[in-house]
């Protein structure tokens, strides 16, 4: 009778951690939320203060001031497209900078890399066309 | 009382409750293609911003507007339960706001999807939505198993679509009109955008390689906009918006009830052709992130760029039942 009795609770005690278990957000899930609280309360404090976990963040430094790399200056832009596409990244490089802020910007406004790479090209081959040597 | 289960009615009631978000152009709350955007140089007040919100996500900035399918890429919409269980359907939409024709002056807009996947493969629907706002709008169905188009009536606000997390005040009935807007602020987006992590990058079947969580919107000056629902007993008390001091795209969305967070909204958003010099609105959903907090349920629709189009010349017939009927299951 007792080991009935234990078998029973035993079940229920593994039944209601299973359902705790999918109430619970996973631990990815937990870090982008600690991120997005993190950005709202920014809106009554006046001053952002980063979530220990930085993933969300897009950040690799803790510094508020620069918090949220994002590609949101050139070098950023830069490293991403190396990482992203090696290839273009060759043709990239070899850009004066006003073509490099010109597909930084672009990418900034639009997210559609496809459309970078073939500007890169393009504009490799203008500037080809113009400086044959 | 003789209750009898007909397969094509339930079939019928599954289409209208998930019909996708991406069927949007169905309210206008006031707002159509002249609205213009605001001076560049004051502050807009909350309802201004509500309503230019309003038009970027009916796409009022095009005379048409399509994610259709290319070879076999299309639109696809990830649904995750809280138990893990992932499912997936792909689907075209075309939208029409072009109607200036006499016979077709009563026709704000006209919406067709077609799904190509899942338990819906097949199913085509036509939504019109009319200039008189008294005035219902038509939802007109194509059942594939019986060959048949049937109308309905238009679905709740809080109905969930198809099983996600997103409801379809989120995506297509909730007007400026259905809430009150006061602005809480102004400052830089500071994360990234949401995906399913896991899947981030990874091919998936229709939308080809899953694109990785979206971080380029950080540091790009947002509006902070509440809107407090005036829907009495609301499974929501007001909602957080950020909203771009530019383009009004609403990267993110937080639902809060008694103070809580209880449900978010992320939406990449893209400008559809970097060389048009005109309207900052003209933009397109690159793609949807929404989670349940209460469940830690997920949904995450991907819109690969290929697929979008726009201001194609395309007769209005298009939209029509006769398109429902040449649908192939």
């Amino acid at each position: 009778m007792r080991q009935i009795k234990l078998i029973q609770s035993l079940f229920l005690l593994s039944l209601l951690s299973s359902l705790s278990i999918g109430n619970q957000l996973h631990a990815m899930q937990s870090e982008y939320v600690d991120a997005i609280k993190a950005d709202y309360h920014e809106f009554n404090s006046g001053t952002f203060e980063p979530p220990p976990e930085l993933t969300w963040v897009g950040a690799v430094s803790t510094d508020t001031s620069n918090a949220g790399l994002a590609y949101e200056n050139l070098q950023d832009f830069s490293l991403f497209l190396k990482e992203a596409s090696p290839g273009s990244f060759i043709f990239y490089n070899k850009l004066p900078d006003q073509y490099k802020d010109q597909l930084h910007q672009q990418y900034l406004k639009t997210g559609n890399l496809d459309e970078i790479k073939k500007d890169i090209f393009k504009y490799s081959s203008e500037i080809k066309k113009q400086n044959p040597n | 009382m003789n209750i009898q289960f007909k397969p094509g009615k339930w079939l019928s009631c599954l289409c209208v409750l998930t019909i996708s978000f991406f069927i949007t152009a169905t309210a206008f709350g006031g707002v159509d293609s002249t609205l213009e955007l605001p001076a560049e140089d004051e502050i807009p007040s909350a309802e201004e911003i509500a309503r230019q919100v309003y038009f970027a996500n009916h796409f009022y900035a095009f005379k048409n507007f399509s994610i259709e399918r290319r070879g076999r890429t299309m639109t696809v919409l990830i649904n995750r339960s809280s138990s893990g269980k992932v499912t997936a359907t792909a689907l075209e939409r075309h939208l029409n706001n072009k109607y200036q024709s006499a016979e077709d002056e009563v026709i704000q807009s006209r919406d067709l999807a077609i799904f190509h996947s899942g338990k819906l493969r097949g199913t085509g629907m036509l939504i019109t939505e009319y200039k008189d706002e008294e005035k219902n709008k038509d939802y007109m169905v194509w059942l594939p198993a019986l060959r048949k188009i049937r109308r309905f009536a238009q679905p709740q606000h809080d109905d969930a679509w198809g099983g996600s997390v997103f409801t379809f005040g989120d995506v297509t009935l909730r007007k400026p009109d259905d809430e009150e807007h006061e602005l809480i602020g102004k400052k830089k987006l500071r994360t990234c955008l949401g995906t399913i992590d896991d899947l981030e990058g990874k091919h998936y079947r229709y939308a080809g390689e899953l694109p990785e969580r979206s971080c380029r919107h950080i540091n790009k000056e947002v509006y902070g906009l509440k809107s407090t629902t005036r829907f009495d007993y609301w499974w929501y008390d007001y909602r957080i918006s950020y909203i771009d001091t530019t383009s009004f795209a609403d990267y993110r969305t937080l639902y809060f009830k008694d103070d809580e967070l209880i449900k978010v909204i992320d939406r990449d958003w893209g400008l559809v052709d970097s060389d048009r010099e005109g309207d900052p609105r003209a933009l397109f959903w690159k793609y949807w992130y929404g989670l349940d907090l209460r469940t830690g349920q997920e949904s995450w629709a991907v819109i690969p760029q290929k697929v979008v189009s726009y201001n194609k010349k395309r007769r209005n017939s298009f939209w029509s039942e006769k398109t429902l009927r040449k649908i192939k299951r």
